[in-house]
């Protein structure tokens, strides 16, 4: 099931972005948008497999939002889990008898969203004039600071245990309770936006002013772009995915606690938009599916296996070796990522057709 | 008061160690302009080299009079000339290829081999702390009513002599000449003869030996070690490297300690759990009102 | 419609610009010219808001432009080309104008996001405006091209359109026909007379002082920082302080 959901992806990455007939592109993209909402009401995929697919989601609109940062805006964040973080504490102290607040899920959503872009915006006007490199660090420091004080905040936030018994989120009065069905829903009816949202901003008018700025900041500014009030743009928005994934986490997972949140989670969304090649929208998924699948599903099989077979290694350590061998493997050999850019393919085509007009 | 004072010399013998990670970071990034992120991790590395060799040395304990000097003297080479060796291997092999790749392909490379070391590490040592002997006596000096350990007063005098070495060799030596013709300008070196190549890899040798002396001396003070040590030591001694004005060796020092000390009073007044947000609160606020540091200057952009 | 006047910098115990005065007229073509290193490129970066000037005023239709950010004078009218080329490499020849066309859109974040029917609209003609753009360079055919796999002359006509995207009311060219041959610089000159025409005005740097004579309908020579003689380009060219600092690099022809 697993296998079908990913593959189907990669057809159309690889191939979507080729169909020129603009119909047959939408009807490959509405027919695997049907195929991976309403397969499951069908049963199609184990709860299990759901669940993978669902975290596997989040972790997809981690990496789309990263994306937006790092791959649209050339920023270096490597402190992406703090607003992550921040998403999934509103969550939970806001929906959980913690305070005994329960806002509905819905209006988190979008609560999560601002209060992660609005930090987003405190923390990068000061930070965004800095060379990438100081960024980089500055945001790094960002991301240790936010799991610590919500780990010393004791009396808000529960310290190092956390908050636990989160509310289920409900639709027309109906608890979405422990199975992964729902949650996965709501998870790829967020990615479809985000992917609407990425696509939408990457050829516009912003979009091309992130290009600019990661291309040559000098002569962004000359054209009149206002690269401070760019970057945030970008900075505020890639902290807003982040908060929503993190709100929906927290609801799935009913339970937060900030050893969710280290440096790893930020390093791993980074190595999932490396692999797949950074500022490209189908390979940030890609490869934010395929890391996914490795955590989750190949190295605790290995494992099995490994154990089974009486082997003395425990491949269940083995993701920093991963992410690790991930990002220098990747800038050293490939740095445009795994997935060969199909769209500047597709564009070198199309220029021959409009000149010929 | 006399609280006060103990945290103070706390705070220096850690900002001793601090100081030593911290001239390998302001080194490298001088000549090629890269948060060498995986210099933490050599740190840590050295910590485990150093028990590797006291373990052959068959030291499990306090060692005294002149035979200590030989354990630590045998130690502190074998451990420096070890993460030496390893720092001119990730050069080579990691960062060189990207020299002219702008600034975020090495620094995204450098967390790359600072994970893989740090993996590696917990497979050969274990994921949990490991002891580390406690090789100084444990003689108190009683100076004024604050009590110094012999250890202390080691550590201050390694990272001080370390400095003053360093100083010399940089600014009296024919390599230390190459090097900072190569920080200043590396097409003009390049011209002058000086070998590059060869020149960012002494740098990248002598600034891991540094971490490895480091790491000795981290295991020695603390009897722990661990495989995670060196992501919070090396992200506090960036901290430190930059407060003091990156680049800048003397800077690195004075970072060094002023960080030991800000993190030894903030454990003292605030309690260790916030210890690292104030020294990772220092970093922002040093990057962003004054990224030169306090030694350094501030230069121009080049267009 | 640009007045520069009594502007000084220096960096460092270099002095770079010593109470350097300079007016460009509306609808004129002027060049500055010198010997390298004679401050023409630190002139330049002043007007468009690199560095602030330490003593003297520039002024841009009357408003003071002097240590403004560079964004802030792009937005005012002002574009410029770089003598080291600065194009956005992997992008295309398209996506480079339509970049450049940045100030002139008005579309802000939210629309971008929905793409409203007036987006929509605003990015359709800003197309049409961009193959315009790159139709008068000559570059029709290699719009999607990437800007670093085009020709250098063709990525210095690029960078031409580029600056004129954003419908500038002056054009800074620095050393446009920097690393040209003899033809290319003819075809230049061709372009930056084509472009005068449509009463854009213009003010170049270069040290080739043939392109200059019979570009330019003033000149600004700078010295050393100074500056050491101003006028038509004939005067100039027998000002015998003009010849002096001259001599022994390059003689006016």
């Amino acid at each position: 099931m697993i296998f079908v959901y990913i593959g189907s992806t990669i057809l159309v990455a690889a191939f979507g972005q080729r169909i020129h007939v603009p119909v047959a592109r939408i009807a490959v993209y509405v027919g695997l948008a049907l195929l991976l909402s309403v397969g499951p009401v069908l049963g199609l995929g184990s709860d299990a497999t759901l669940n993978t697919l669902a975290d596997a989601g989040i972790f997809v609109l981690l990496a789309l939002g990263l994306n937006i940062v790092v791959g649209f805006a050339g920023l270096l964040d490597l402190g992406y889990a703090a607003f992550f973080a921040i998403g999934a504490y509103t969550y939970a102290m806001l929906a959980s008898p913690q305070f005994g607040v329960h806002l509905p899920f819905w209006v988190l959503l979008f609560v999560g969203a601002a209060l992660a872009g609005a930090f987003g915006i405190i923390l990068g006007s000061p930070t965004l004039r800095l060379r990438g490199d100081y960024l980089a660090i500055v945001t790094l420091g960002f991301g240790e600071i936010v799991p610590q004080v919500f780990q010393n905040l004791t009396r808000f936030t529960g310290g190092p245990n956390g908050i636990a018994a989160l509310d289920f989120p409900s639709l027309f009065g109906r608890s979405f309770g422990t199975a992964a069905f729902p949650y996965y829903e709501v998870t790829l009816g967020l990615i479809g936006v985000a992917l609407v949202t990425a696509r939408n901003l990457r050829s516009s008018r912003i979009g091309r002013a992130w290009m600019a700025i990661r291309e040559d900041e000098l002569a962004a500014r000359h054209l009149g772009i206002n690269t401070t009030r760019m970057k945030l743009a970008a900075f505020a928005i890639g902290a807003a995915f982040a908060g929503v994934g993190g709100v929906v986490y927290a609801a799935k997972l009913s339970l937060v606690s900030p050893d969710l949140f280290q440096f790893q989670v930020s390093i791993l969304v980074l190595s999932m938009l490396v692999l797949g090649g950074m500022g490209n929208i189908a390979g940030v998924v890609i490869g934010s599916l395929v890391l996914t699948l490795v955590n989750q599903v190949i190295l605790p099989q290995s494992n099995v296996l490994a154990q089974a077979a009486h082997l003395p290694v425990n491949l269940s350590n083995a993701h920093f070796f991963i992410y690790g061998g991930i990002l220098v493997a990747i800038m050293l050999f490939r740095p445009e990522g795994l997935l060969p850019s199909a769209q500047r393919q597709a564009e070198l085509h199309e220029s021959v057709q409009a000149d010929g007009v | 008061m006399h609280e006060f004072f103990a945290q103070l010399v706390n705070g220096i013998a850690l900002g001793g160690i601090y100081a030593l990670i911290a001239l390998g970071y302001t080194m490298v990034y001088g000549i090629i302009e890269l948060i060498n992120f995986a210099h933490g991790d050599v740190y840590t590395l050295g910590s485990f080299f150093s028990l590797t060799i006291l373990g052959a040395l068959g030291v499990s304990g306090e060692v005294r009079g002149p035979l200590l000097i030989v354990d630590v003297g045998v130690t502190i080479i074998g451990a420096a000339m070890l993460c030496g060796i390893v720092g001119i291997l990730i050069e080579r092999l990691a960062y060189r290829r990207l020299r002219f790749a702008g600034r975020l392909a090495p620094l995204i490379t450098a967390i790359g081999v600072s994970f893989i070391l740090e993996n590696v590490m917990q497979v050969w040592r274990g994921p949990s702390p490991v002891a580390f002997p406690a090789v100084f006596p444990t003689h108190i000096y009683n100076v004024g009513g604050v009590g110094i350990s012999l250890l202390q007063l080691a550590v201050v005098t390694l990272a001080i002599g370390t400095m003053l070495l360093l100083e010399f060799f940089v600014h009296h030596t024919r390599f230390g000449q190459a090097m900072r013709a190569t920080a200043q300008d590396r097409e003009a070196a390049t011209l002058m003869g000086i070998d590059i190549n060869r020149t960012i890899a002494l740098t990248f040798f002598v600034g891991s030996a540094l971490a490895g002396l480091a790491g000795f001396v981290s295991g020695a003070y603390y009897q722990s070690t661990w495989f995670f040590n060196g992501f919070g030591a090396g992200l506090k001694a960036f901290t430190a490297a930059v407060l003091g004005g990156i680049g800048n060796l003397a800077g690195a020092m004075l970072g060094g300690f002023l960080i030991g000390i800000i993190e030894s009073f903030a454990t003292w007044k605030l309690g260790g759990q916030w210890s690292n947000v104030t020294v990772f609160t220092i970093l922002v606020l040093t990057l962003v009102f004054r990224p030169a540091g306090l030694l350094g200057e501030v230069t121009p952009e080049k267009v | 419609m640009l007045q520069v006047e009594g502007v000084s910098r220096s960096f460092g115990k270099l002095v770079a610009l010593h109470d350097v005065s300079l007016r460009v007229d509306a609808g004129s073509i002027a060049g500055v010219i010198g010997p390298n290193g004679a401050g023409k490129s630190t002139l330049f970066n002043l007007i468009t808001g690199l560095g602030r000037p330490e003593s003297g005023t520039i002024r841009f239709s009357g408003k003071r432009i002097d240590g403004r950010p560079t964004y802030w004078i792009a937005c005012l009218g002002i574009a410029r080309t770089f003598q080291n080329l600065r194009l956005f490499p992997h992008a295309t020849a398209l996506e480079n104008i339509l970049t450049g066309e940045h100030v002139r859109l008005r579309s802000n974040l939210l629309e971008d996001l929905v793409r409203t029917p007036g987006q929509r609209r605003e990015e359709e003609q800003a197309r049409a405006r961009a193959f315009e753009l790159l139709h008068l360079v000559g570059l029709r055919r290699a719009a999607n091209v990437r800007a670093a796999a085009l020709s250098y002359g063709d990525q210095r006509r690029l960078e031409i359109a580029r600056a004129l995207a954003s419908r500038p009311r002056l054009l800074l060219l620095d050393e446009p026909a920097a690393g040209m041959n003899p033809v290319e610089k003819d075809g230049l000159a061709e372009l930056v007379r084509t472009i005068h025409r449509t009463g854009m005005t213009v003010l170049l740097i270069e040290h080739d002082m043939r392109f200059v004579m019979g570009l330019c309908e003033h000149l600004t020579v700078l010295d050393y920082g100074e500056r050491i003689a101003d006028g038509v380009p004939q005067a100039v060219r027998e000002n015998p302080r003009v010849i002096e600092a001259y001599l022994g690099s390059e003689l006016p022809a």
